[in-house]
């Protein structure tokens, strides 16, 4: 069941309906029993799949708590941690593995067998796994203690509007909200409300109508050549932005409207000074998780300076393989790992001259109280420019569909400059620059300004009459679009 | 929460009403006008239409013809053993013909007498294509959701303004077209035959792909249905056009004849015949005209034939006794005309 289909309205207008007419302490069963149908509108396998890994990890979490003994918290937590990841490996990565050993053994002129995994992923499968890893993580640590109540620790793991394509929750920050008693809240519920059809628009009205001019140049790539590759990269630089952030309001947002509160996901990401930044604004939920679940692991910053930045790397290249079981993705996840690597030195060696500039703070100061002189502003749009351009390129292996077609692309970006012979090859006319162009802008405006304040919570400053317009007009919109055609395209995100 | 409930769903009904205005207004497949249908230049969705409509009149009619297109000059008016309602829609197939039958007979209308015309469509079209296409969606069979799903397809608001330019440019050519769907749901007859197939390669769609077993399978669960009903059932192949019939054969078809000859007799006019290579009997490779349609009918109801166009293979009544003998006749037929049988 996709978000923007007839389908999920009936249904999460049912679910909204009951949760808030019956009393706090049955609340939980409500949320389950539509976390069970959500899954149960996909396959009743991946449900069966789902509540195996519950079951584990619950009482995995139970044990180690009550374990006193050193060794055999380790092994439980070793036993906890290796079924969901276990799991993920069968259903994500097995074909992949076996396939890249076929290459490698091929190019060594080793003989092996010839094997076809044919595995259908389950929905959520690496979001809730994540969830799950986290938590038995954060007992071990000390962090959080272990949940109970199976109900409720299962609502945590399988809460619908988060469960297929994040934000990846933490259990210390969900199941607390499970615990408090909830007051039906009309700002919060109204701004969860906005943030829905905010996600909605960005979802259906942008990044949808951008993915037919990326399509066409990424999955004919040795038809084209030129700047039609640099231009299909831009476009799908917005895509998928528009496309996973739009998912995350709506996630969000219907978490609001339950009365929970969900990590914020995406912090106007393309405006970020850096690298690193970058990652401090998009997919905040993973790149927390990496953080703390891999980079602290294999030592975090208190390692020696080349070991960091290898576990940087390291970090980066788990992260590439997590979004989808490809070389392409571990070739982004690697870019983004050693141009980090390569700011940090750069950086480090930046403030040995100049100690006493901070580019982010710098970036942050727009919108502080901060003075900051002409060059300063100057820079920060330099290095936001730069940013966003090693960003794009990254996109660009991110969303091919094999080496070698990004490679293709590397090799033939800049061998024809006519734009207009390029936007022809994306069949983008003057009308659709326009209208996707505009929208673009619209949203990178909206998102700009929503780094000082709260654009959505602002439109109670609005007039009511043009409040209603603009809602009866972006939910017009999203409807006619949604009613188009009868196909909902999936989410970028859905298969990972 | 009343407040919020009360606002939301003031607004969900605003929003909805909007779509549903502008598509009940528009309504350029004549969905929500099916009592008084109207030539607007866009294709009808007629499966619907004439299905809502005899499920309302069905005291005037006991007697039905189903097919294609191709089925739709059939002069419902000269069959002589009932009052004939002529159901056919676009590329309407076994499995439609099926759905709109058991509708019917679930609303208390059991006809006397089922005709239905088959061909290459019949066998390479797969039903589930047409739920996306807007003019052929079959009429929906399940309880209110189904209705309501059916509806939402055309409160596409998107399609119906696209559909707006062709309605308002087009020119009313069919003054009669209200009138023939509530009388007799027929084409209009008086299109002239202007066809000179030369250059043309047959009549063949992309999406076309033998689906023998399903096919055969709906098949034999209509006359099951029929005989359950005792209704009177006739079944006839079209006169494809002979370049669209050779295609056809190159692809299965006649393995089709065959496997239809298994379950049912039928009267055969796919063929290479005198009728089928003469271009004045088809409108384009597709449609065969009224007098085609009219030759059809006299076979078969008025016991007409003629040797020559029998001994072509048209006209012939395919029977457990001739059968072998026909489909063996049909094949070298088609060898013959340089057709490359699968």
């Amino acid at each position: 069941m996709l978000f923007n289909t007839l389908a999920f309205a009936i249904f999460m207008t049912v679910v909204f309906l009951v949760y808030w007419i019956i009393p706090h302490k049955f609340r939980w069963m409500v949320l389950l029993a539509a976390n069970i149908y959500f899954f149960f509108s996909f396959d009743v396998k991946y449900l069966l799949l789902l509540f195996f890994t519950i079951l584990i990890s619950y009482f995995v979490g139970l044990g180690m708590e009550k374990q006193g003994d050193t060794r055999k918290k380790k092994l439980l937590f070793a036993a906890g941690l290796g079924t969901p990841l276990l799991l993920l490996f069968i259903f994500k990565y097995a074909a992949f593995t076996f396939h890249s050993l076929e290459e490698i053994l091929q190019g060594l002129s080793i003989p092996m067998w010839k094997t076809t995994i044919k595995l259908v992923m389950p929905v959520g499968i690496s979001f809730y796994t994540f969830q799950i890893v986290g938590y038995l993580t954060d007992i071990y640590r000390g962090k959080i203690s272990a949940e109970h109540h199976l109900g409720k620790y299962a609502v945590f793991v399988s809460f619908f509007p988060n469960i297929s394509s994040g934000p990846i929750e933490r259990a210390g920050n969900f199941i607390p909200q499970l615990e408090v008693e909830k007051q039906f809240d009309y700002d919060k519920v109204v701004y969860g409300s906005r943030l829905l059809l905010w996600g909605l628009i960005k979802k259906i009205v942008v990044a949808d109508q951008l993915s037919k001019y990326v399509d066409v140049v990424f999955d004919n790539v040795y038809e084209h050549t030129g700047i039609v590759f640099a231009l299909a990269t831009l476009v799908y630089t917005f895509q998928i932005y528009f496309d996973f952030s739009g998912y995350s309001d709506m996630a969000i947002g219907l978490a609001k409207m339950l009365g929970f509160d969900l990590t914020i996901n995406f912090k106007s990401p393309y405006f970020a000074t850096s690298i690193k930044e970058f990652w401090s604004r998009w997919h905040i939920s993973l790149s927390t998780w990496f953080r703390d679940y891999v980079y602290i692991s294999l030592g975090g910053n208190r390692v020696s300076k080349w070991r960091r930045s290898l576990n940087l790397v390291i970090t980066f290249l788990v992260s590439g393989l997590w979004h989808g079981a490809d070389w392409t993705f571990v070739l982004w996840g690697g870019i983004h790992g050693v141009v980090q690597v390569v700011e940090k030195t750069m950086g480090e060696a930046w403030d040995k001259v100049h100690p006493k500039e901070n580019l982010q703070q710098e970036s942050e100061g727009q919108f502080s109280n901060i003075d900051i002189s002409p060059w300063q502003r100057m820079r920060t749009l330099l290095c936001t420019l730069i940013t966003f351009c090693v960003v794009s390129y990254a996109w660009m292996f991110f969303r091919a569909n094999s080496i070698s077609d990004a490679w293709y692309m590397v090799r033939n970006m800049f061998t024809d400059w006519n734009v207009s012979v390029a936007l022809q090859r994306m069949a983008m006319d003057t009308m659709g620059l326009i209208k996707v162009g505009g929208a673009t802008c619209f949203i990178l405006i909206f998102d700009y300004f929503n780094q000082k304040a709260d654009m959505l919570a602002s439109m109670n400053k609005l007039p009511a009459v043009i409040r209603w317009g603009i809602y009866t007009g972006a939910a017009l919109v999203v409807l006619v679009l949604c009613m188009h055609g009868g196909v909902s395209q999936q989410f970028i995100y859905f298969n990972f | 929460m009343k407040k919020y409930l009360l606002k939301i769903s003031i607004f969900a009904l605003l929003l909805l009403g909007i779509i549903v205005s502008v598509s009940v207004i528009i309504d350029p497949y004549n969905v929500f006008h099916y009592e008084y249908p109207v030539d607007n230049g866009v294709e009808a969705n007629k499966n619907f239409i004439k299905t809502k409509y005899l499920l309302k009149h069905s005291d005037e009619f006991d007697s039905l013809v189903f097919g294609s297109s191709r089925a739709g000059f059939v002069d419902v008016a000269s069959l002589p053993d009932g009052k004939y309602y002529n159901m056919s829609s676009s590329e309407a197939v076994p499995a439609e013909h099926l759905n709109t039958l058991k509708v019917l007979i679930k609303n208390d209308f059991v006809p006397e007498n089922v005709l239905i015309l088959m061909d290459d469509i019949s066998c390479f079209v797969n039903p589930a294509l047409h739920e996306e296409m807007l003019y052929r969606v079959p009429y929906p069979t399940g309880g209110f959701l189904s209705h309501l799903e059916f509806y939402r397809k055309y409160c596409d608001v998107i399609t119906n303004l696209e559909a707006l330019q062709v309605i308002l440019n087009y020119q009313e050519e069919d003054s009669a077209y209200t009138r023939r769907f509530r009388e007799s749901g027929m084409e209009r007859t008086d299109i002239a035959v202007d066809f000179d197939g030369t250059g043309h390669g047959g009549f063949w769609a992309e999406y076309y792909s033998l689906r023998l077993e399903e096919c055969m399978g709906e098949i034999r669960e209509l006359i099951e249905l029929c005989e359950e009903y005792d209704i009177n059932l006739r079944i006839a192949t079209n006169p494809l056009y002979y370049k669209t019939y050779a295609n056809s054969a190159e692809n299965g078809y006649l393995d089709f004849l065959e496997a239809l000859s298994e379950v049912t007799e039928f009267y055969n006019f796919s063929s290479f015949s005198e009728i089928t290579t003469n271009d004045a009997n088809y409108y384009e490779p597709s449609h065969f005209n009224v007098e085609t349609t009219k030759l059809m009918m006299d076979v078969m109801y008025q016991d007409w034939h003629n040797e020559e166009l029998l001994a072509q293979g048209f006209g012939v009544k395919v029977t457990k006794e001739n059968k072998d003998d026909f489909l063996l006749f049909l094949r070298q037929q088609g060898e013959e005309y340089g057709v490359t049988l699968p």
